[in-house]
C-alpha cells in the first residue's frame, strides 16, 4: 500500500460520515444517489486491488452501521464495487474519463446486484420489480454522474491529507540522521 | 432660390393650410366639443407629446438620479433590506400555515383514533436506497420504546425500532424488514402487510384461499399481536393477484400516508 493510496482511504473514510449525513437530512427519498457507493468506486480507481477491497469493505461497515442494520449487509459488496473498479482500471485506458465512468457504471451494477443476493439470502425480500425497475438504474446512473466529482473531492482531500505527516524522504533523512 | 427651396410650392400651400385652420379654430364659434381640426390636431400630435413626455421623464430621472446618487443608493440598499426581511417573513409565514394545516390534521385524528399520544418531528430519512427508515425528535426520556406504533394524521407509518434519549428510528411500513398484521375493512379477511416492494407500494399476504378483496377496499391493522392496536389505517387495494398458480391471492395496498414527505408523526403509547 502506498503512502498516496493510504491518503486516498483516509480522505474516503473522512468523507463517508459527511456525505452520509448530507444524504440523510437534505436529500429527498426517491432517486436519492448513493455517494458512498461512488466514493468506494473512486477509491477503488486510484488503489490497487488490496486496498481498495479493504476501504470498500470499510465503507460498506460505515453504511451498515449508519443504517442500523446488521454489520456486514453492505460491507461485502462495497468492497465489491471497489475491487471491480480497480480491476476495471487495468482492463481498460485509465487516463479517459469515459473509462472511469464506465468502470464506476460496472461497479454499482455488480454491487447492487450483489446487495439483493445479500438481503434475499438474510431472509429480507426486496422485491426483484422494486430492484431492477427503480434501485439498479438509479444506482447505475448516480454512480455514472457521481464518480468524477467524488473522486476530484477525494483525491484534493488525500493531497491535503498527505501534506500533514512527512514524506517518506524526509522520515528517511530524520531516521537516517 | 429655387434650389434652396425646391418644394416652395407645397411649403407655401402647407403654410396656408395651416393658417387657417389657425383661424378657424381661433375665430370660430365656440362648440360643445372640439372641431374637426381640433381632433385632428390632437390625434396627430398625440404620439410626438407622448415621444417627448417619455424623453423628458427620463432625463428629469436621470439628472435626479445623478444628482442625489449617494441618497438613491442608500434609499435603495434600505429598500433591499426591507425587501429581503419581508421575503423571510413571508416564507416564514406559509411555513407556519402548512405547520398548522399539519397539525390540525394530526388534532382531528387524535380527536377520531383514540389512544395516547406524542407528536415528534421528522428530522432524517432512511440512510439507505435498501431500507426504509425515519428519524424522529423523541426516545427514550419522552417514554418512546421500540415496537411503539407510529401514525400520520392520514394513517399508519410504522413502528419504533430503536431509541436513543432523544431520538428514535422509526422502521416505516415499506421496509423490506417490515411486517403488519392486517385486515380488509368490509370483509374482515385477514393477512399480513409487507414491504420490500418500492417506496410507495405495500403488499398484502392473506391468510385464506377465499379472501374477498377488491381494488378500492381498505385495509386497517387487525390487532392481532401486540404491536398495532386494532383499527388504524394502513392503506387502500390497488390491485390483486395471485402471484403464481394455486398459490394465495396477494394485493397491492397503496399507504394511506405518504411516507416519502412526512414532517411530523405521531407516537402511540401501548
Amino acid at each position: 500500500m502506498t503512502r498516496a493510496e493510504v491518503a486516498i482511504a483516509a480522505a474516503a473514510l473522512i468523507l463517508a460520515p459527511l456525505f452520509k449525513a448530507f444524504e440523510f437530512v437534505l436529500l429527498p427519498v426517491l432517486y436519492r444517489p448513493d455517494f458512498l457507493l461512488a466514493l468506494a468506486v473512486a477509491v477503488g480507481w486510484s488503489s490497487d486491488l488490496w486496498t481498495a477491497a479493504t476501504a470498500g469493505f470499510t465503507l460498506g461497515l460505515l453504511e451498515d452501521l449508519f443504517a442500523g442494520r446488521a454489520l456486514g449487509t453492505r460491507a461485502l459488496s462495497m468492497a465489491l464495487a471497489a475491487v471491480t473498479s480497480s480491476f476495471v482500471k487495468r482492463l481498460i485506458n485509465p487516463d479517459s474519463v469515459l473509462s472511469k465512468v464506465i468502470a464506476a457504471m460496472v461497479s454499482a451494477a455488480l454491487a447492487d446486484a450483489a446487495s439483493f443476493a445479500i438481503l434475499r439470502a438474510r431472509g429480507i425480500e426486496v422485491g426483484l420489480i422494486y430492484f431492477v425497475r427503480w434501485i439498479w438504474p438509479v444506482s447505475v446512473g448516480w454512480s455514472a454522474v457521481l464518480v468524477l466529482p467524488v473522486g476530484s473531492i477525494t483525491h484534493r482531500l488525500a493531497r491535503i491529507l498527505s501534506r500533514l505527516w512527512p514524506s517518506e524522504g524526509k522520515q528517511g533523512r530524520e531516521a537516517a540522521g | 432660390m429655387r434650389r434652396h427651396f425646391p418644394y416652395r410650392k407645397f411649403i407655401t400651400a402647407m403654410i396656408l393650410l395651416a393658417a387657417s385652420v389657425a383661424l378657424f379654430n381661433f375665430t370660430g364659434k365656440p362648440a360643445a366639443g372640439p372641431s374637426f381640426w381640433e381632433s385632428l390636431f390632437n390625434r396627430v400630435s398625440t404620439p410626438f407629446y407622448r415621444a417627448y413626455s417619455y424623453v423628458k421623464l427620463r432625463v428629469e430621472h436621470y439628472s435626479a438620479a445623478f444628482a442625489d446618487k449617494d441618497e438613491l443608493i442608500r434609499k435603495n440598499e434600505q429598500l433591499q433590506k426591507e425587501l429581503e426581511t419581508v421575503e423571510m417573513l413571508r416564507a416564514r409565514l406559509a411555513e407556519l400555515e402548512s405547520e398548522n394545516s399539519r397539525l390540525k390534521g394530526l388534532l382531528q385524528f387524535r380527536e377520531t383514533t383514540p389512544g395516547k399520544y406524542k407528536v415528534a418531528k421528522v428530522y432524517g430519512r432512511n440512510p439507505g436506497k435498501w431500507f426504509s427508515t425515519i428519524a424522529i425528535s423523541l426516545g427514550t426520556a419522552d417514554d418512546v420504546k421500540a415496537d411503539d406504533p407510529v401514525v400520520s394524521r392520514t394513517g399508519l407509518v410504522g413502528r419504533v425500532l430503536k431509541s436513543d434519549e432523544h431520538t428514535a428510528t422509526v422502521l416505516l411500513l415499506t421496509d423490506p424488514e417490515s411486517g403488519v398484521g392486517a385486515t380488509v375493512e368490509g370483509s374482515r379477511d385477514y393477512g399480513v402487510v409487507v414491504g420490500g416492494s418500492g417506496p410507495g407500494t405495500l403488499v398484502l399476504r392473506f391468510f385464506s384461499r377465499e379472501a374477498d378483496v377488491n381494488p378500492g377496499d381498505r385495509v386497517v391493522t387487525s390487532g392481532i399481536g401486540s404491536k398495532f392496536p386494532a383499527g388504524i389505517l394502513i392503506g387502500e387495494v390497488v390491485s390483486v393477484y395471485v402471484p403464481k398458480p394455486g398459490l394465495i391471492k396477494e394485493a397491492i395496498v397503496r399507504p394511506a400516508s405518504d411516507l416519502s414527505h412526512l414532517e411530523e408523526v405521531m407516537v402511540v403509547e401501548r
